[in-house]
């Protein structure tokens, strides 16, 4: 009895070891760089729920991505929103509104998630054992390091890195958003039809013109000063100046990246934007999504926008605003 | 531009108008054609726009109106127009047609542009944040939804 019950304590220590070593062996960061481009070929169904202060939406999608990059995405619900496609041929993504062009965005060479900047500006658990879809996944916590940023709750498919689920909480607690893959089949990718990832003719000729510009560049074509960094470990990231096909006056876009969070620092002549102050000034809440600091810069106006709380918004702003050379 | 081969039972479809057999191919066909999806969402959003419209009642005695004009004796025409002429002239309008339809449909906006340029920077914003994240729902949906602002 003795020696059974002695065997049965040496069979649990050792699989609770192999079980140990498999878990330091799985490596956050690494999970989620591969969450920005699995290696497989998929078709999902997701379902997103956001909250935000003006105004809480949902929205059901279908996606299909193949691992060389190129994605489709398509709104099946709710009905105002039918028709809108996000489509990447690998190298740009295109917003499409009923077969016609909204924009497209550059998709970078470099890394989607700057890993370093991220293990500096966040906290990330160790993973955690999960089962979703009848999948084994890893759920993996990722706290701010700064006050004033969002928590993020992130489910990574064991096998391929697919992000199953997310969850985004304000620095009180409440929540952002959440995100849940509700169906996943796995696909062939040469039994994917290729016009499914091909741009329409007429989108891909009335293209919106987006031009790639360093921080010196961004400077001296837009008159101004881009710090290297910002407060809260934000770093520029890179700029564009964008002329959308109906929207004539074009617009400095210019990124600061945390390794996660993005703010955007936006600026567009005066014309017709009613700003006055050259104090940055919060928008009122009920105006958009997502904060919004505004102020006036010489001839221009400039737009700081990003998911952050709203003091800290309002100081990066200031940090912008009074920036110089 | 729907598939030519599928066209006819797209309208079918839409119709409820085939067999469950049929139905079933236009279904599966549909899972695998953008063009034909995008297609059958348009003529269901103009089906869904026609039926909006009001009708309007008719007019009190407008029936007795309509009898009388129809029993009244029709008079002769005074000009008639050369036949050639005619032709001419419903060619060119047809063409004035088109181009005009062309040029409407050039010079407006998608319809997702919104009114204010604040909605539209905080949607380039949620979609710059999406992609940092592989294209994260979470954030495309907000630029989704700016950007409808103002419709």
């Amino acid at each position: 009895m003795c020696r059974m019950l002695r065997a049965g304590w040496l069979a649990w220590l050792t699989l609770a070891a192999i079980a140990s070593v498999g878990m330091a062996q799985v490596n956050s960061l690494n999970l989620l760089k591969k969450a920005t481009n699995p290696p497989v070929a998929y078709q999902g169904k997701i379902v997103v729920t956001t909250w935000h202060s003006k105004a809480s939406d949902a929205a059901m999608l279908r996606e299909w991505r193949l691992p060389d990059g190129r994605y489709r995405v398509e709104y099946l619900a709710p009905r105002n929103l039918r028709g809108v496609v996000l489509l990447s041929d690998g190298k740009r993504r295109w917003r499409l509104v009923n077969n016609r062009p909204v924009w497209q965005l550059p998709l970078d060479d470099a890394p989607l998630l700057q890993v370093d900047l991220l293990a500096r500006n966040y906290r990330l658990s160790a993973p955690a054992p999960a089962t979703l879809l009848g999948r084994k996944a890893w759920r993996v916590d990722v706290t701010p390091k700064v006050a004033g940023k969002p928590h993020h709750r992130f489910w990574l498919d064991a096998e391929h890195g697919i992000l199953l689920r997310m969850e985004t909480f304000r620095p009180d607690g409440t929540p952002i958003a959440f995100m849940t893959v509700t169906e996943l089949h796995f696909l062939n990718p040469s039994a994917i039809s290729p016009s499914l990832f091909t741009v329409p003719k007429k989108a891909a000729r009335r293209s919106p013109q987006v031009r790639p510009l360093s921080r010196p560049e961004a400077q001296k074509r837009w008159s101004l000063v881009l710090p290297a960094t910002l407060p809260a470990g934000f770093a520029f990231s890179g700029a564009e100046e964008v002329t959308l096909p109906h929207y004539r006056r074009p617009f400095l876009h210019a990124r600061y990246a945390d390794g996660l969070m993005l703010v955007s620092l936006f600026v567009v002549s005066e014309k017709g934007e009613g700003a006055k102050s050259e104090e940055p000034l919060l928008l009122s809440p009920t105006s958009t999504r997502l904060p919004v600091v505004r102020w006036k810069m010489r001839e221009q106006v400039c737009y700081l926008v990003g998911e952050v709380s709203r003091p800290l918004l309002h100081r990066l702003a200031k940090a912008l605003s009074q920036a110089k050379r | 531009m729907a598939c030519p081969e599928w066209s006819e039972k797209l309208s079918a479809y839409l119709d409820a108008a085939l067999d469950a057999e049929q139905t079933a191919a236009v279904t599966r066909h549909l899972e695998t054609c953008p063009d034909c999806r995008q297609t059958l969402q348009e003529w269901q959003r103009l089906r869904e726009r026609l039926r909006a419209l009001p009708v309007p009642p008719p007019e009190a005695g407008m029936w007795r109106r309509v009898m009388h004009r129809a029993m009244r004796r029709v008079p002769a025409r005074r000009f008639a127009m050369p036949r050639r002429l005619f032709w001419w002239m419903a060619a060119a309008a047809c063409l004035v047609g088109v181009g005009l339809a062309w040029w409407w449909q050039q010079a407006t906006p998608p319809s997702s542009l919104p009114r204010t340029a604040v909605n539209l920077l905080v949607g380039y914003h949620a979609d710059a944040m999406a992609l940092r994240l592989g294209d994260c729902p979470t954030w495309h949906l907000v630029a989704s939804n700016e950007l409808m602002e103002g419709e």
